[in-house]
């Protein structure tokens, strides 16, 4: 269990800083026009950058020294033996059945929030990073959440 | 139709702890336990590990239990 919710947390913190990049570059970068676009990276990427390179040291050190499994190619997947298998076959099942109704709202949800008064171009780039962010958030808290509850639970 | 396991009142016998097991045949100590309060019902080929690692027959390690039968 140790080394799903390892996992998840740091996927957690990645998409965080990601979404921060993301919508720093957009604020920061000037209106494109007809003849010219910039892009203007802020300090998140350097921020992002620096996070994957303490994640992927954490994660060798977890693999090397928790001994529970933990594989860096199999990152959540990772089992140790059949019930495990089991375990993560359940929480996947749930976490894509809470995926594609997310995404469904999503979509929705852009397409009110880009007809809205209040929508530019910068706000509905910012809505839709918020948005995505956060469902790749809950879908990893999903998958979390239903690997502790399968993982408690009766497979007979 | 349920299965029934000795595996606990073996383990015991032969003075062994769910780590060590659980290390013996490569599991996790928490499929021990779920296999020990019925909780999980093990694949044929861990049953079998299980079976060689208790010094068991299968048959004496896992038993049908019909009383559950519908």
């Amino acid at each position: 269990m140790k080394k799903i919710i390892f996992e998840q947390t740091g996927n957690m913190i990645t998409i965080f800083i990601l979404g921060f990049a993301l919508i720093q570059s957009i604020v920061l970068s000037p209106q494109p026009t007809p003849s010219s676009s910039q892009i203007h990276f802020g300090y998140g990427w350097f921020l992002l950058a620096a996070w994957f390179l303490i994640f992927d040291v954490c994660k060798h050190f977890y693999q090397k020294c928790a001994k529970d499994g933990y594989n860096i190619n199999d990152g959540e997947f990772s089992v140790r033996d059949e019930r495990e298998q089991y375990v993560s076959y359940f929480a996947m099942k749930r976490t894509f059945q809470v995926m594609v109704y997310g995404l469904i709202f999503v979509i929705v949800a852009s397409l009110f929030f880009s007809l809205s008064l209040a929508a530019n171009v910068t706000t509905v780039s910012i809505f839709i990073i918020i948005m995505l962010s956060s469902l790749l958030v809950i879908t990893f808290s999903t998958y979390l959440i239903s690997w502790i509850i399968y993982e408690r639970s009766n497979f007979t | 139709m349920k299965i029934d396991n000795n595996v606990q009142h073996i383990r015991k016998n032969l003075n062994l702890t769910q780590g060590t097991l659980a290390q013996n045949i490569g599991v996790s100590r928490r499929t021990i336990v779920s296999i020990e309060k019925g909780n999980y019902t093990p694949s044929l080929m861990l049953a079998f590990q299980l079976a060689q690692a208790l010094k068991t027959p299968l048959t004496d390690l896992f038993t049908i239990n019909e009383e559950d039968e519908i």
